[in-house]
């Protein structure tokens, strides 16, 4: 049998993303993918995927879907108020960062964010779309993969949909009070716990961590206090290729002239106009402006929440200390992995 | 030639080869080298005009003692100092000159002081080094143009240059992959499909390719681009 789900509602841009593709680089294809790709890999390990499988990114305003089928999903990332029902029956919301197995004939309403602006769906099974280039992720500036969940879209899942999705049933027994909660009528199980997620805290304002780019020494004393004394507004054209960010404009004046060099998610550049610009996992590959900044690897999953009339504040740190961020990363990463190893048995 | 290796971020070291005038040869040496003896798992290469960057994964950031892979690198780019750049195909190209395809040919004529069919003369008799790939996915930047061809970009980029679409600016050439905005001057249009994803390799032109260009018709055109 196979899963499906149907788009009721697209939301304001709902994509579907893994992690993206590695490989193309010197093809000046950029990775793209899910914005913040542990996220998504942390709501596959919720529903027993594999890391690599591929999931919806939701960003501001989320999808209404409805399921033919029962199946598993997870939610991570930014919490985002979505609600669960059946029929006309009342709506309870949807608990986030834990496997949620929903009932055939159920309807999701995903609405906007709480604080924040991208979260990640996962399926058990995993959506099984057309693989193009080792990836079955959208990218839209490259134009490819599918570019919008569409109202019509209908999203099957992969074969092991149904088996992942009992395998998890199995473990939140809807019986067990102290373990699982559950609506009436039933259209939803889901245990009592969640993972913690700890984003966000400072909401609107994001502090991004960042080391001196390769033409930071260029600015000027005054120029840098400026760059980091700032709260940058996230401007509305933004998208999945970078930040455009508003505020003071710095000069440029004593800046260099750069030959084209490759550039990556969380390049900070200085165009002409003074503005810095943030680049976002659907990058160019190279670019030919300043780069004044570059975001540490364990701040990137920040980026994805930055929202128009967000905040940005750049905080600057040293390698060592982005060492040290990036270290416990890993580390939340392995916690995650041994706390759903004891909770579900993968 | 100076060489110098930094550690731009947790997960990104630059080799620069600077603003000498073989910095780009220099790169496609170092870029043959690393095609010959890949590095360790996790750790790709990515050329710039004059730099080359290594980008590594997140499986391997947390781990990787910088100062270790930087020298390394370092070693890596020193030999490639002796070595010859990479020797790439030889691709024969079609484009279609036209005027229809060509809004900025009589401009750039003019610009140059000659005549248009005398530009279409000196770009079809020119030999082109693929000398980066980017911007686009299948965007190559050829260098080679003649001296006397060279004009600036445009003063406003177009804000859509369609697919195929042929731009001269400064020393270089290159054809648009896609329908993208652009700010290159156009001068002809070539039919075939330059990034193809059904390709294991997808970029028709690659870093250090030799690009030789002939004219063909607009029938020809037509016939070519209806064969996509």
């Amino acid at each position: 049998m196979v899963c499906a789900i149907r788009v009721e509602q697209p939301g304001l841009l709902t994509t579907i993303q893994d992690q993206g593709r590695r490989n193309y680089l010197p093809s000046a294809l950029s990775r793209g993918g899910a914005q913040d790709a542990a996220a998504l890999a942390t709501a596959n390990l919720l529903v027993g995927n594999d890391e690599s499988a591929a999931g919806l990114e939701i960003t501001g305003l989320g999808p209404t879907l409805f399921f033919e089928h029962q199946a598993c999903i997870a939610c991570c990332g930014a919490p985002v108020k979505a609600s669960l029902s059946v029929g006309k029956d009342h709506s309870s919301p949807l608990p986030l960062h834990r496997p949620v197995i929903i009932s055939a004939g159920a309807t999701i309403r995903f609405a906007h964010f709480l604080r924040g602006f991208r979260a990640w769906i996962a399926f058990a099974g995993g959506i099984d779309s057309p693989v193009l280039l080792e990836s079955r992720s959208s990218h839209l500036a490259a134009e490819l993969g599918p570019l919008h969940i569409t109202a019509k879209t209908r999203l099957t899942l992969g074969p092991k949909a149904a088996p992942q999705t009992q395998q998890v049933a199995l473990r939140i027994q809807p019986g067990d009070a102290d373990n699982a909660i559950s609506m009436s009528p039933a259209a939803m199980i889901a245990p009592r716990w969640s993972l913690a997620s700890h984003l966000l805290d400072e909401w609107p304002v994001l502090t991004i961590r960042v080391v001196p780019g390769r033409h930071f020494e260029y600015l000027a004393d005054s120029e840098r206090s400026v760059l980091f004394g700032t709260r940058w507004l996230v401007e509305p054209r933004s998208n999945r290729q970078g930040l455009a960010l508003s505020g003071p404009a710095l000069k440029t004046s004593e800046m260099p002239q750069i030959m084209s060099e490759p550039v990556r998610f969380g390049t900070v550049q200085l165009p002409s106009g003074g503005k810095p610009f943030v680049l976002m996992s659907e990058h160019q590959t190279t670019g030919g402006y300043p780069r004044i900044l570059e975001v540490i690897s364990a701040a990137r999953p920040l980026l994805a929440q930055a929202s128009p009339e967000s905040r940005i504040v750049f905080l600057p740190v040293d390698l060592a200390q982005a060492k040290e961020r990036s270290a416990l990363g890993l580390e939340d990463q392995l916690r995650t992995r041994a706390a759903l190893k004891e909770k579900l048995g993968w | 030639m100076d060489v110098s290796v930094s550690i731009v971020c947790d997960d990104m070291l630059m080799v620069d080869f600077g603003n000498h005038p073989q910095a780009n040869l220099r790169v496609r040496a170092l870029w043959a080298l690393l095609q010959d003896s890949p590095m360790m798992p996790g750790v790709s290469p990515v050329a710039g005009m004059n730099c080359l960057a290594f980008m590594l994964e997140p499986d391997v950031t947390e781990t990787m003692d910088l100062d270790a892979l930087a020298h390394e690198i370092r070693g890596l780019a020193e030999s490639s100092l002796k070595k010859s750049p990479v020797v790439g195909r030889t691709l024969e190209i079609p484009v279609c000159y036209d005027a229809r395809f060509a809004p900025d040919l009589d401009r750039v004529a003019k610009h140059c002081g000659l005549a248009a069919k005398e530009v279409i003369r000196l770009h079809v008799s020119g030999r082109y080094t693929a000398q980066l790939i980017g911007f686009l996915p299948g965007f190559a930047y050829m260098g080679g143009l003649a001296q006397v061809l060279n004009v600036p970009r445009l003063d406003t980029p177009r804000p859509k240059v369609p697919a195929g679409a042929l731009g001269i600016t400064g020393t270089q050439c290159a054809i648009y992959p896609t329908a993208s905005p652009g700010g290159w001057n156009l001068i002809g249009r070539c039919p075939l499909v330059l990034f193809d994803t059904a390709k294991e390799s997808p970029c028709l032109i690659q870093l250090g390719d030799t690009v030789r260009f002939f004219s063909i018709s607009v029938d020809e055109f037509n016939r070519l681009w209806s064969a996509r």
